[in-house]
Formats: C-alpha cells, sequence, structure tokens
C-alpha cells in the first residue's frame, strides 16, 4: 500500500491520505464500539534481511481477542474440575482444594455448567455436570470430599471430559481443571500418553487445565496434559494458594472469545519452516500447520516459526509467508477466516537490517528461543550432565543480556537474571524437585503465553 | 447297661445325622450360591464386555461414515489427495494415520512422492507388517484359524448388523489389533467397491478414554440398575495385567477374582470382579449354621436327658409303690396265716385235752402251747406294727398326725419294746445290750418313740441277726432323749445311705434278698421323729450300722 501511494502524484497523494485517516478514524470508532474481529498480525524481526546470504529468521504470527464489552453477556462456561483426593492429598490439600473449588464456582452463573469429578484409585462424579443455579448443593457435596487412596488420573480426566460432553457446544468454553498432588499410578500413566490424550481432547474442543500441588507430582505429565490440549498449566507449592489460583484460572476461563482457532502458515518460495517455538504443529513440506483451542480477551498469543531463507539479492524482496487463520466466534457464533502475509527486503547494508528491526518481534523471538535453550538444559540436567546445563543456562543469560541490551528491554532483562539464577541453582539437588517444577512451569508459561 | 448304650445311641444318631444335615445343607447351599454368584458375576462382566463390544461396532460405524471424505475422487491427483487427507485428519477425533491402497497395492497415501511429514513415513513404515499381509484381509475365517501371529489378529466378527445403503457399498470391513511398544493398537479397515483398502489407525488413548467414560464411576449404588454391584469391584486391566480402570466400593486387598476374557479387539483385556462374598467366603454364614445346628443338638440332648430322669423316676416311683402294695400284703398275709395256724394247733391241743380231762395236759404239751401262743403274740404284734406303720405314713402324708404327748420315761419305752421283741431275738439268738441312762420321766409321744424302736430293731432282727449283738444306748438331758441302737450285721454302704430314708425305698443288695419288707419302715421312723422335733439319722461305725434318735422334750 505504500509503495503504491509513493506512485502516485502529490495531490492524490494527499487526498488519498486525508480519505484514509477518515476511514481508519471512522473505523477505529467502530471497532471501538464493538470490535468482534481478532487481530493477526505477522511479522519478522527484522523486516530488511542481509542479501546474498543463506540464513535463518524467526517469523511471528500473533492473535490478539477482542476486548468485552461490560454489557456483553459473557460466553457461558462449561467446566469440569478433576480433583485427585488420593491419600497424599489428606490434610490442608483437600482442604484448600475444596475451598479454591468452592470459591472458583461462586464467579459462574445460571448459564453455566459445572461438574465435579474426583478420583483416587476409581473415579467419583461428585457433581454431575449440571447448571450452576443451585450453588449450595454444589458446595455441600464438594465438602464431602475426602482424601483416600491412589491416583488414577487418566481415568479422572477421562471422566471429566465424559461430564462436559454431556453439555458440550461449540459455543461454550469447555474445560477439564485437573488438580493433583501426585504421581499418575492407576490407568495410563506416561507423560506421553497424557499428552495424547490431552491432543484427543483438544480436537473435541476441550482444554485441560493442569494445576500441580507440592512437590510430588509429574511435571512432565502435567505440562503436556496442558500443552496438547492448549489448556494452562500451574505450579502451587502451598496449598492456601490453590484459591487465587483457581481465581484466575476461571477468570481466564470466562474471558475466553474464541475457539477452535486454526493457524496454517505456508512459506514463500524456496522458504523453508524449520521449527516451532514452544507451540506443537506439524510441518510438512512448507506448510506449517497448528492450532489453538480458545483465544482470550485482550490477550496476545503467538506462534514463533523459525525459517530458512536461501540467498536472494540485494534489493529484492521475498513472501516469508501466507497465513491463513480460521475460528469459532463466540460472540457472533461463526466462524471467521482472516488472511495475512510477510514479506522481506534484502539489502547489503547490515545498517539497514538492523534499523528494520521489529522490537517487540525481535524481544519474542529471543525469548522463545531463550526459552527453547532453557529446556534443552533442563533436558541435560535431566540426563545427569549438570555442568552441561549450567553452561546452558549462562548461555542462555548471555544471549538474552546480548540482546536485551540492544532492544532495552526490561522483560529480557529479567528473563536473563532468570536464567541466571537457575545456573546457579541447577546444581542444588536438594531443591531441585521444586526448581524443576518452578522450571517447567515458567517454560509452559512462556511458550504458550499464559496469562497468569 | 445294655439300655443306657441304646438310649445313648438313640440320643447320639438324631444328633449326628442333624449335624450332618446341616453341614451337609450348608456346604451344598454355600456351593450353590457360589456357582450363583459366579453366574451373576459373569453375566454383569458379560454385559459390560457387551457394552464395550457394541462401542467398537458404533465406532465401526462412525468410522465408516468417513469413507466419503477419504475416497479418491476420480481423477484426483495425489497431492490433492494428501492434502485433504492432512486435512481431514486435523480434525478427525479418532483416526491418528490413514492408508490407502488400491486394488493394485498402489499406496495413494502416505504416498511416498509426496513430501511427508516425519508421523507420515514412522506410520508408513509401521503399517507395512500389516499392509504386505493381505491375508488378513481375505478369507477371514481361514485366517483366523490359523492366525497365531504376535502381532496381528484377525477379527472374525463382520458386523452382522443391517447394513445401510452407504453399507452396502463397503465390501468388507473389520478390526485388526496389533502391538507398538508393548501397547495395543487398533486398526480399523475397509475396502470400498474399487477395492480400494483402507487402514485406519486409531488413537488408542482416544478409546481408552471414551471407554473409561462408557464405564461406570466409583458410585453405582445411586444407579438403581446396579444395586446388585454393591460391594463389589471391578477392574479392567489391559494384556500386560496392568490396571486401566476400575470401579465399585469394595476395596480388595485379596487377589481372588472373578474373571472374563473381552471379546475382540480387546480381547487380551480382562475384566476382574471382585466382591466381598468371594474372599471372605461368608465365614459367619459358614459356621452360623453349623453353630445353630450344634446348639440345636445340644438343647435336644438336654431336653432328653431331663425327659430321661423324669421318666426314670417316674417309672421308679410307680414300681414302687406296685412293690408296696403287694409287700404290704405279703406282709399282712403272713402274720395272719401264721396266726391262724398256731390258733388252729392251740385249739387241737386244748380239744385233745379237753378230752382226755385237763389235769392230764403234760408238761411238753403245756411248753408246745406255750410256744404257739408267744408265736400268735409276736405275729401279732408284727401286724400291729405294719399297720400302724402304714395308718402313721398314710397320715403323715395326709398332715394330719397328731402327736400326744405325756409324762412318761424313755427307758420304759425301750424296755417295752425290748419285751416285745425278747422272744424273736431269742429264737435269732441275739442278745441286746441295754445301757439305760434317761430314766427321769419326761414329756414325750411314748407310743411315737416305741413305733420307731420297733422300727429299727425289727429292722436289726431282719437283716443284721446274724450279728448276734445289740447295742442300745439311751442318753437324756434336759431337752432332749437320745438313743442309739447299733447292730454289727453288714451295714449300710455309702451311697444306700442317702436313699434308706426315702419313702418306699429298699436297698437293691444282698441283705435285703429273701427278705420281705414294705420299704416305709425308716421313713415313717424318720418322719415321726421330725414330727416330734427331733431326728433319726445313720451313724458311720466301723462295724454294722448304727442308727440315733434324737427327740426333743
Amino acid at each position: 500500500m505504500k509503495t503504491q501511494l509513493l506512485h502516485q502524484p502529490i495531490h492524490y497523494k494527499l487526498l488519498s491520505f486525508l480519505f484514509i485517516v477518515i476511514l481508519l478514524s471512522l473505523l477505529q470508532t467502530k471497532v471501538l464500539a464493538n470490535t468482534t474481529e481478532i487481530k493477526l498480525s505477522t511479522n519478522m524481526a527484522t523486516t530488511v534481511m542481509e542479501a546474498d546470504k543463506h540464513q535463518t529468521a524467526f517469523l511471528k504470527v500473533s492473535l490478539t481477542g477482542f476486548d468485552i464489552d461490560e454489557q456483553q453477556t459473557r460466553i457461558p462456561a462449561n467446566i469440569a474440575i478433576v480433583l485427585d483426593k488420593s491419600g497424599s492429598m489428606r490434610g490442608q490439600k483437600i482442604n484448600y482444594a475444596r475451598q479454591a473449588a468452592i470459591h472458583a464456582i461462586r464467579q459462574l452463573n445460571n448459564n453455566d455448567i459445572v461438574s465435579v469429578v474426583t478420583y483416587d484409585s476409581q473415579v467419583n462424579v461428585i457433581v454431575p455436570s449440571t447448571k450452576v443455579s443451585d450453588k449450595t448443593t454444589i458446595n455441600r457435596l464438594i465438602r464431602s470430599i475426602q482424601a483416600d487412596g491412589n491416583t488414577a488420573l487418566f481415568a479422572g480426566v477421562s471422566k471429566g471430559a465424559a461430564e462436559l460432553r454431556k453439555f458440550i457446544s461449540k459455543n461454550k468454553v469447555n474445560r477439564v481443571i485437573l488438580l493433583s498432588d501426585g504421581l499418575a499410578n492407576v490407568g495410563p500413566k506416561s507423560p506421553s500418553e497424557l499428552g495424547q490424550l490431552g491432543m484427543s481432547l483438544s480436537r473435541e474442543g476441550i482444554s485441560v487445565t493442569t494445576i500441580g500441588l507440592g512437590l510430588g507430582y509429574n511435571e512432565d505429565l502435567m505440562t503436556q496434559l496442558a500443552g496438547f490440549s492448549d489448556g494452562n498449566h500451574a505450579f502451587v507449592e502451598k496449598p492456601s494458594d490453590l484459591v487465587k489460583i483457581f481465581q484466575y484460572e476461571f477468570g481466564d476461563v470466562l474471558s475466553v472469545i474464541a475457539q477452535d482457532v486454526n493457524i496454517i502458515i505456508e512459506c514463500g518460495e524456496n522458504i523453508r519452516p524449520i521449527r516451532i517455538l514452544g507451540r506443537k504443529g506439524d510441518i510438512i513440506g512448507n506448510k506449517v500447520s497448528t492450532r489453538m483451542n480458545q483465544l482470550y480477551s485482550g490477550q496476545e498469543k503467538f506462534i514463533m516459526i523459525e525459517v530458512e531463507v536461501p540467498e536472494h539479492h540485494e534489493n529484492t524482496n521475498a513472501v516469508i509467508a501466507t497465513v491463513e487463520i480460521d475460528y469459532n466466534n463466540l460472540y457472533t457464533h461463526s466462524r471467521y477466516n482472516l488472511k495475512d502475509s510477510v514479506s522481506v527486503n534484502f539489502s547489503a547494508s547490515k545498517k539497514a537490517v538492523k534499523e528494520s528491526i521489529n522490537p517487540q518481534v525481535y524481544e519474542s523471538s529471543v525469548e522463545q528461543v531463550a526459552n527453547e535453550y532453557s529446556k534443552q538444559a533442563l533436558q541435560l540436567r535431566d540426563e545427569g550432565d549438570i555442568s552441561g546445563a549450567r553452561k546452558m543456562l549462562n548461555k542462555v543469560a548471555d544471549y538474552l543480556q546480548s540482546n536485551a541490551g540492544m532492544l532495552s528491554s526490561k522483560r529480557l532483562r529479567g528473563q536473563e537474571m532468570e536464567a541466571r539464577k537457575d545456573a546457579d541453582e541447577v546444581d542444588d539437588s536438594s531443591n531441585w524437585q521444586k526448581k524443576r517444577k518452578v522450571l517447567k512451569e515458567t517454560q509452559y508459561k512462556r511458550s504458550v503465553q499464559q496469562s497468569y | 447297661m445294655k439300655n443306657s448304650i441304646l438310649l445313648f445311641l438313640f440320643l447320639l444318631i438324631p444328633v449326628c445325622l442333624l449335624v450332618w444335615f446341616a453341614f451337609k445343607a450348608q456346604s451344598n447351599e454355600q456351593l450353590a450360591a457360589q456357582q450363583q454368584y459366579q453366574n451373576l458375576a459373569h453375566s454383569q462382566l458379560r454385559l459390560i464386555d457387551e457394552k464395550i463390544s457394541l462401542y467398537f461396532q458404533q465406532l465401526g460405524n462412525v468410522l465408516i461414515t468417513n469413507k466419503a471424505q477419504l475416497q479418491p475422487a476420480s481423477n484426483e491427483q495425489l497431492k490433492q489427495l494428501t492434502n485433504k487427507i492432512r486435512q481431514f485428519l486435523q480434525y478427525s477425533p479418532y483416526i491418528l494415520n490413514i492408508y490407502i491402497a488400491d486394488e493394485e497395492k498402489q499406496i495413494l497415501y502416505p504416498s511416498l512422492t509426496q513430501n511427508l511429514s516425519a508421523k507420515e513415513s514412522e506410520f508408513l513404515k509401521d503399517i507395512q507388517v500389516i499392509s504386505n499381509n493381505s491375508s488378513l484381509f481375505y478369507k477371514q475365517k481361514e485366517i483366523s484359524q490359523t492366525a497365531d501371529n504376535r502381532y496381528a489378529a484377525v477379527s472374525q466378527k463382520l458386523f452382522s448388523m443391517s447394513r445401510s445403503k452407504q453399507q452396502a457399498e463397503i465390501q468388507d470391513q473389520g478390526w485388526i489389533t496389533w502391538y507398538q511398544q508393548r501397547n495395543l493398537q487398533h486398526i480399523f479397515w475397509f475396502r470400498d467397491t474399487q477395492n480400494r483398502l483402507y487402514l485406519l489407525s486409531l488413537d488408542r488413548i482416544k478409546i481408552l478414554s471414551e471407554l473409561i467414560a462408557l464405564l461406570p464411576d466409583k458410585n453405582p449404588s445411586s444407579r438403581s440398575h446396579n444395586a446388585s454391584l454393591q460391594e463389589t469391584s471391578i477392574r479392567l486391566s489391559n494384556s500386560n495385567n496392568e490396571l486401566i480402570y476400575e470401579w465399585g466400593n469394595y476395596p480388595h486387598t485379596d487377589k481372588q477374582s472373578i474373571d472374563l476374557m473381552l471379546s475382540y479387539p480387546l480381547s487380551s483385556w480382562k475384566l476382574s470382579w471382585y466382591a466381598k462374598n468371594l474372599s471372605e467366603n461368608n465365614f459367619q454364614q459358614k459356621w452360623s449354621l453349623l453353630i445353630i445346628a450344634l446348639f440345636a443338638s445340644l438343647l435336644m440332648l438336654i431336653i432328653m436327658f431331663v425327659f430321661y430322669r423324669e421318666y426314670n423316676r417316674e417309672i421308679r416311683g410307680a414300681q414302687q409303690r406296685v412293690n408296696f402294695v403287694s409287700q404290704v400284703s405279703h406282709e399282712l398275709k403272713t402274720p395272719l396265716t401264721n396266726i391262724r395256724m398256731y390258733a388252729e394247733l392251740l385249739e387241737t391241743n386244748i380239744e385233745s385235752e379237753s378230752l382226755t380231762g385237763i389235769s392230764q395236759m403234760s408238761s411238753q404239751e403245756l411248753s408246745k402251747s406255750q410256744h404257739f401262743l408267744s408265736v400268735i403274740l409276736n405275729e401279732s404284734q408284727r401286724l400291729s406294727r405294719l399297720i400302724e406303720n402304714v395308718l402313721s405314713f398314710a397320715k403323715v402324708q395326709k398332715e394330719s398326725f397328731i402327736i400326744n404327748k405325756s409324762e412318761a420315761i424313755a427307758d420304759e419305752s425301750i424296755n417295752n419294746v425290748l419285751l416285745s421283741f425278747k422272744p424273736v431275738f431269742k429264737q435269732k439268738k441275739l442278745s441286746v445290750q441295754f445301757s439305760a441312762n434317761a430314766a427321769k420321766p419326761v414329756n414325750i409321744d411314748s407310743q411315737l418313740l416305741e413305733q420307731i424302736l420297733n422300727n429299727l430293731l425289727s429292722n436289726v432282727e431282719k437283716y443284721a441277726a446274724h450279728g448276734k449283738k445289740i447295742e442300745i444306748n439311751s442318753s437324756q438331758t434336759a431337752q432332749r432323749i437320745k438313743i442309739e441302737i447299733r447292730d454289727y450285721g453288714p451295714g449300710i454302704t455309702k451311697t444306700e445311705q442317702e436313699k434308706i430314708f426315702n419313702a418306699f425305698y429298699r436297698s437293691n443288695t444282698k441283705i435285703t434278698e429273701g427278705v420281705s419288707g414294705t420299704g416305709i419302715g425308716l421313713t415313717i421312723s424318720q418322719q415321726l421323729a421330725k414330727l416330734h422335733g427331733g431326728k433319726l439319722s445313720y451313724k458311720n461305725v466301723s462295724k454294722g450300722a448304727c442308727f440315733i434318735i434324737e427327740l426333743e422334750v
């Protein structure tokens, strides 16, 4: 558009400029009054790339949910709370879990549907899915939960999902909220199997939020389950924090504005996607496809893709990718389709490249790359290579430091501090159990841009 | 002895029978209950199995409906088909991967001519084991008989459901199970009318999750139709015997269960039924019946014993009364006969005398007459004693006996009685040593005392005459008179001592053999002594017997 404008005679330029300004301002007001479209933006870390160089670059596809008016009625939620009531939950933990559930349900109203499922070695549907009209009964049933027995996590989630299915709808927010403090030991118990469950649930439009309580749970399993189903994940060390976390989670659930978001990114000619940072997706040829279960009001979620760009001559440009998304808008009850594309210019001047940096995108890319390194460091630590892990984390910190300086980004600075601390603490085996949970949680939240 | 053995057997046999029957009935019942229980459990498990089979059947029907979306359109390029299927897979809730080959076994998807994702190429590699084994998709019955292939087994179950129009376009369909990393995976396959083969690799986790959702949760009691599931729990475990899911409310710690293997395509999986009845085996029930039987037989024994004793007593009483009557008649008859005989003899003596003249009666004749008279006197005394005893016994029984106390001397009464016994004692050569120390007149019923003495002395005469000696010792205090009568006869054994004072009791020993008696002598004597405010007791002595009469003054 810009280039087109540049070639017009000057008065036309002015006129069209005015026209555009007026149009935009009109649009702006309209948009502000009733924005029901998701904002899709596709950007490169630099809009100008070095010419005659085989290189990789980062592409950010970000989706931002529109804000909800105060007057607008909220999208009804269909929530299954799945509580671990195994023996290890005895005492304070189950007490706070009950409280948390009761407090969270207070936020729901007559249009919402809730069910409460508990599991030990067996599964017990405490509150079969029901409209949240009789809160006293629901609360009474929740209070009757007593901790005892083993941990049939898989079955618990399956039953929770079964309760959701009774009222499942594309126009509701369908969510399983799983609280567990222990290892799954009845039924499928590996992280990959639970991840697969998350994946299949996500295809039905169900997300699973996993809340790990205390130091006994399997953080890999919980993040996999949340990751594949596009739910949230949280590590709660103190049972007393459960109430807060449940509030956050319910707040999140109640701010969903779109669901079933499919994203297809098709790379331009000769441009090859290498990897997706943070999120899961399929890369087939030059096509990347991924999905998100939902988008939240006012929150930005993005996908960062590293692409391989072959040599290009100076002063040429290339379409890096075209992006196509479609999603189900919960407010208008219809599917929307959005398209965007991004291209870069090639220049011999490094200065031009540097000047073209898009700070937000660049920051995100650094953040995600560092996050991936952090994951690798964790893997090294798991394999017993503590010094390697520390080296890796220090490298991450240095990387963050240099980029933070360049972008003068507080966020990256913060992440750098975090990485330094992680490097320090990576060999503290007495505290590792907790540290690992914190790391997993942080990495997860970064990967999926979790709001809390 | 023989009788008691018979009686014992008579008692024992029914008791034994009762216990045995109870035990038998118990074990039979238990067996029946167990059988019934197993049947119930099996039928319940079979219901679940049917539910699961139905799930797979329905799943198959759902999967078949995807055919239209998967079928390559005429003239469709592989690229288009690949894209179409990829798109399809992205949304399919059950299908993880698809394999399509045409009649010539040309792979249409995932085609190596296209850019394949890592997942697709891996699948292609894995599926080759199955796709190359074309026998899996033909002549199913023959194959299934020989199929012991660890990796693949064939469904013989062609769905017998009425085929819809769409299904009519399907030539064949079925399930294949195979193991991938120890996990049972399912493949649903079908052929379309162009004889293209479709293999749909299903998400085992999704299927598992749905199966679990299908099965009941912990509290089946809340659902009325499952009331029989109370106190039981059911486990679903996979081919590696790992617990997949369980429900019910019986916390089993034991290993005993009723098992059912699931039908195809989960044929290596198992349902196990755990229940209280199964493991604890009705311990209480088992023993309770036996205990009741034992208790009942014990009760029966007691009742029989009581009845037996009562009956014996009755019999004995009746016998004693009969004896008494016959003995009394006998006793009455003997002295009467003697009296009559001697009176007649005396009469003939007197008649012959009157014929020969009064004075001519020789001394020999005279002594004979005196002897006859003494016998008559003796016998009449015996008779009157007997009658007196019977009368006083009757009176005491009727509580109408009156004691006539008057001034009397005990020694005199003793002497009187001794006097009356003198002829008999003389006849039996019994010597009497009487040391009299009760010469003061006291207020007693002398008649009563004499009756007692009569009884005691007549007993001595009857049973202890060969002891040759009687010692009588009388003493006196201000309150009472005490008389000891001791003989040197056979004495009375310890066991007999308790019974001798019972009415109609006659000890059944050698002593009493051949000696007649009524069996009320000692009874009436004791009763009389008691009425007089005293007692008659037996005293153990080294030889013979000793009775002590004590009378209150």
